[in-house]
């Protein structure tokens, strides 16, 4: 009897323990969904204030830090102007992770008022955004007109860069070297710096697929004088044939890989083993203007002596050098947002206001991307210019339908670089992707 | 005495209802979604999923030649660790013994498992290095320079250095297990094997062996499970290539899902996975003898 008692008693204790504590864990939810009275007291003292000046929290998603390094700070200063408006940071480690928590906030319906896009990205949050052409700021921008998505301004760049090949300019002395102007004379510089046995004529670090893109990405585009070429080839059956701007390109391409100047096992380093060897162990890296906060570590008291020059795509010095310029780092916002107008109210302060766009130019090392705010940029990246007939190809990351038939085909063009590096037959790598492009074709709308 | 079985069904209830609620929401549903995912082309972004049948279960078996060599990589890792585990019984064997500075052994044997995966995976692509790398270093200074190879870049060499780091951090936690394990054994039995004159050898065969089947039962489904779903080792190391030389199919379907927004397809080798996991187990212990009751 007495243990009938007490396993009642314990049965009571615990049911009425379980059960509080599930109410608890519920009451803690709905606690936060209504709203603490000290949180109806700030709400309440906002909602006085409408009138005059509304506090508004609009948040950024970003990557890298891309608003927030090198001494600027896009919160603070935004501050100045609009003290009423605090900006939230949500940074990202990389595009990559930046794309997923995208993806993941348009299915949960939870966009960020702000967030940056890659050129890419624009076809797939192109059309959430909301319409940016009435903005001055859109009207400024020298790329905004190229990068509309169904015939709207969605997104404004916010930065520009080219690309180069970085140098050690007293390697280049020391082998009595000139800037190459062709891509023979090219390759025939790196063969002489291997011949030297010294140095690594140029930094790969092709195990990360990545850092071959100045080669296996933009090529193509440049041979074909297009930086719309993917969406030329999403209509094109056959754009691996030989007569085709692709394979031209990448038979330049399977020219400079097999001439080996990438070190004994370029696909054996990835690219933070290579950079802190750039300068003192390899001459050259190809990479983009980013790359110069790198270079100037990696040189260290001998950074006067880093070199730029353009990539030289072009078979004859008379030719004009096309080079890609890169139009990045979107500003948009959702259509229909909650604070819609006051992230068009930011996006536009951002790009107008000449010191505060200067201070970001400047902090990012790019080039301006409106017509009448100019970026000062660095001597050394200035140089590579000097004296070169430069035609700018503005760089698509291609359209729909591209993206569409590249991820039915795993269309991979860094990969394919890395397997032309491991000395894959190039012309079999073509007419697999000729079959493949065409049966994806003919399934894709 | 009704009363009591009532108050016994009430507690029961209390105490499994959350538990079975966390498992219903957070198991029994994603994976019913991932079934139902994987029947459609969904790209992870679309609001519409459009149901496509067993369209993604016909590609994957005819048309993802990609696929099969992620999984061919899968099965080295597997063979190679399979092949380890009577070394790690007969290590655990040898640590169990009562020598000095056995503890000592132990930690170290253990201490690999305990230190972050990625952490392993970066120290080691620093390790394989071919410019001041320590495995070709070491090679030079044995005056073994004809062994040194490309050993992330070449395609035929680069998946035995990505298992030889596998082998590196989980044969200690498979050691320490059989050692637990044979720990577990009487030592009466050992000791009358003794006197009836059975050898060391023997001892594992007839007395050993058998006292920890339900261990190497675990094991061999661990290492089952863990060839099939490899992944941050090649990830960290080489994201699988060169190309997809060294890809394995957890890598495949992450790619799958984020690379490619094929969504769909990346359930259906979600899926899969599942399957593949529940039917080899069943091979296996066939094949070992470990059914129940045999």
């Amino acid at each position: 009897m007495k243990r009938t008692k007490l396993f009642k008693g314990l049965t009571i204790f615990c049911s009425i323990t379980m059960l509080i504590s599930s109410f608890v864990g519920c009451g803690k939810n709905a606690e936060t969904t209504e709203a603490t009275p000290d949180t109806k007291e700030v709400a309440a003292g906002a909602e006085s204030k409408v009138e005059t000046e509304e506090e508004i929290t609009l948040t950024l998603l970003q990557w890298d830090n891309i608003f927030t390094k090198n001494n600027y700070d896009v919160v603070a200063e935004y501050k100045k102007v609009k003290p009423n408006v605090t900006i939230e940071i949500e940074n990202l480690k990389d595009t990559g992770e930046f794309e997923q928590a995208m993806k993941i906030r348009k299915t949960a319906n939870q966009m960020p008022d702000i967030f940056a896009l890659k050129p890419y990205m624009l076809a797939d949050f192109g059309t959430i955004a909301a319409d940016l052409s009435d903005l001055e700021a859109a009207r400024d921008s020298i790329y905004a007109e190229t990068f509309k998505v169904d015939g709207k301004i969605v997104a404004l760049p916010t930065q520009a860069f080219n690309e180069f090949v970085w140098y050690n300019k007293e390697i280049f002395a020391e082998y009595n070297l000139e800037v190459p102007k062709t891509w023979d004379e090219f390759i025939k510089a790196a063969e002489t710096i291997k011949a030297g046995g010294k140095y690594i004529p140029i930094l790969m670090g092709g195990k990360d697929a990545w850092p071959d893109y100045p080669f296996n990405e933009f090529m193509p585009s440049l041979v074909a004088n297009d930086g719309t070429l993917w969406n030329k080839m999403a209509e094109d059956p056959q754009p691996f044939t030989p007569d085709k701007p692709f394979y031209q390109a990448y038979q330049m391409i399977d020219q400079l890989y097999s001439a080996e100047v990438f070190g004994t096992d370029p696909l054996g380093m990835g690219f933070d083993q290579v950079k802190a060897m750039f300068g003192t162990k390899g001459a050259m890296l190809c990479a983009g203007q980013w790359f110069l906060a790198d270079a100037q570590k990696a040189m260290g008291d001998k950074s006067d002596k880093i070199g730029t020059f353009l990539l030289p795509v072009r078979k004859d010095a008379s030719e004009k050098l096309n080079t890609i310029t890169m139009a990045d780092t979107f500003l948009s916002t959702a259509q229909g947002g909650k604070n819609e107008a006051a992230a068009k109210e930011f996006i536009n302060w951002f790009l107008t206001d000449a010191a505060n766009y200067q201070a970001f130019t400047k902090a990012m090392n790019v080039n301006s991307t409106m017509k009448s705010i100019e970026a000062g940029v660095e001597p050394c990246i200035a140089e590579a210019f000097e004296g070169v007939d430069v035609n700018p190809v503005i760089y698509d990351g291609g359209n729909k339908k591209f993206q569409a038939i590249q991820a039915a085909t795993k269309f991979d063009v860094k990969q394919i670089g890395q397997e032309m590096m491991s000395g894959k037959d190039l012309d079999e790598l073509m007419n697999n992707l000729n079959k493949s492009w065409q049966e994806a074709q003919s399934t894709t709308k | 005495m009704n009363s009591l079985k009532t108050q016994k069904n009430v507690l029961l209830i209390t105490f499994l209802f959350i538990p079975v609620l966390l498992l219903l929401v957070f198991v029994v549903y994603p994976t019913l979604k991932l079934l139902q995912t994987s029947f459609t082309s969904w790209d992870g972004f679309s609001e519409v999923q459009q149901i496509i049948g067993f369209k993604n279960y016909k590609d994957l078996i005819f048309n993802s030649k990609e696929i099969w060599v992620s999984l061919k990589n899968n099965f080295l890792y597997f063979i190679i660790h399979l092949g380890f585990i009577p070394l790690e019984i007969i290590a655990a064997v040898i640590l169990n013994s009562k020598l000095r500075g056995m503890k000592f052994f132990k930690s170290v044997v253990f201490m690999p498992y305990i230190i972050n995966g990625v952490a392993v995976a970066y120290a080691f692509s620093f390790f394989f290095s071919p410019v001041n790398g320590a495995l070709n270093e070491i090679l030079k200074m044995l005056s073994l320079e004809g062994w040194i190879q490309n050993w992330l870049s070449n395609p035929s060499v680069v998946n035995y250095s990505l298992v030889s780091v596998s082998l590196w951090r989980y044969s200690g936690f498979h050691i320490v297990l059989f050692l637990a394990a044979l720990q577990s054994i009487p030592e009466d039995i050992i000791e009358a094997a003794v006197v009836d004159g059975a050898n060391a050898f023997k001892r594992l065969i007839f007395i050993i062996l058998p006292s920890i089947k339900i261990v190497v039962e675990l094991m061999l489904f661990l290492n089952l499970r863990g060839a099939l779903q490899v992944f941050d080792i090649p990830f960290v190391i080489t994201q699988g290539g060169p190309g997809t030389a060294s890809s394995t199919f957890a890598l495949s379907t992450i790619q799958m899902a984020f690379k490619y927004k094929n969504f769909g397809m990346a359930s259906t080798m979600g899926i899969s996975l599942i399957m593949m996991i529940v039917v080899f187990n069943w091979v296996q212990k066939n094949i070992f003898g470990l059914k129940e009751g045999k």
